[in-house]
């Protein structure tokens, strides 16, 4: 765990014209990661948490975050030297990722960017900045999210069939046993999930399909 | 053939299918119920192979696996995909990241197994 002095001294090497030039073209997000990379981001329109002190912060699992404010007045929190894990990503240029339905604070579908904080060719930590997609996909549904969320809950009960049938059709299996008996009771109720993924996207079209699927992957 | 197996996957009826098989095949397979949980384990356990799903909470498979590569003590680690993405960009980006197979669901089960040991047996 780094001490005060050490988030003072990394929170100085922050301001204000590293993080400016890191963070000059990102927008309405948050950050927040912690010391094994662990996904605590909240976007400052979600539940306030970016106001959070160091201490709430390690109150909620947060092994080493520290809030900072760049120039332009926004708050950000940043995995300072010292995280015992936070540099997995750390090398040059920005990772990108999109994800759906992971934040633990309930945001369904964020895309991530990660930056490696390097000063003096050093590698001092790593900034994760999130960004909120909900209302964009919302109004106008990308077609690669849509496609993946679409295939996500497509193949998954289609992967539960093929992939029960072919254990049954295999031989392993005793005939009339409890294992048959489970695996069977499994291919009937993906086969109901399935059909009722089909009917609610063939009756809603897409966007209300995509609403849904997006409740859904809070749950 | 053996070996010890993590199966990073969050829907618990394909963790039961994917680990029944690798029992099955003799394998010890070890279940991870989300990607933080997978990143601990493979960690912990320094599997032969990880099987990995890749849209899973907390931390999705494409980052565990980037964690995983950056990680001395795991890199070596061969890892499958095995998820419901199936664009070219999601496959790119899986063997871009360092995963050695990349397997779409749905699956065969036997198919799953044969790369498993085809991976095993060549390292």
């Amino acid at each position: 765990m780094p001490s005060d002095k050490e988030m003072d001294d990394f929170a100085s090497l922050l301001m204000p014209e590293v993080l400016d030039t890191m963070f000059h073209h990102v927008e309405d997000y948050v950050v927040w990661l912690d010391s094994t990379c662990r996904i605590r981001g909240v976007s400052r329109s979600l539940a306030g948490l970016v106001g959070i002190t160091r201490e709430e912060a390690l109150g909620r699992n947060c092994q080493a975050v520290m809030r900072c404010r760049n120039s332009r007045g926004e708050d950000i929190c940043v995995g300072p030297l010292g995280c015992e894990r936070v540099m997995y990503d750390a090398r040059p240029g920005p990772v990108v990722s999109t994800t759906v339905g992971m934040l633990d604070s309930g945001l369904p579908l964020v895309s991530s960017i990660t930056y490696p904080l390097i000063v003096e060719g050093r590698v001092l930590g790593a900034v994760r900045f999130f960004r909120k997609e909900i209302d964009s996909m919302s109004a106008t549904p990308d077609r690669h999210a849509v496609i993946t969320q679409l295939s996500h809950e497509l193949r998954t009960p289609l992967t539960s069939i093929q992939g029960y049938i072919d254990l049954l059709l295999s031989g392993d299996i005793e005939r009339g046993s409890d294992l048959e008996r489970e695996f069977l009771l499994t291919v009937s109720r993906s086969i109901v999930h399935l059909n009722e993924i089909i009917g609610e996207f063939l009756t809603k079209g897409v966007e209300d399909w995509w609403k849904g699927s997006e409740t859904r992957s809070q749950e | 053939m053996g070996g010890k197996i993590v199966v990073a996957e969050d829907n618990p009826q394909i963790a039961r299918l994917v680990t029944f098989k690798l029992e099955r095949e003799g394998f010890e397979p070890v279940w991870a119920r989300d990607g933080e949980e997978a990143l601990a384990l493979i960690r912990e356990h320094r599997p032969d192979l990880v099987v990995m799903d890749v849209m899973m909470p907390m931390m999705d498979g494409f980052e565990v696996l980037q964690a995983l590569k950056m990680d001395e003590c795991c890199r070596s680690i061969p890892v499958i995909m095995l998820t419901a993405r199936a664009q070219e960009q999601d496959v790119l980006q899986g063997f871009g990241l360092g995963a050695e197979d990349y397997m779409v669901k749905p699956f065969r089960p036997a198919e799953l197994v044969a790369r498993i040991q085809k991976i095993l047996n060549r390292g």
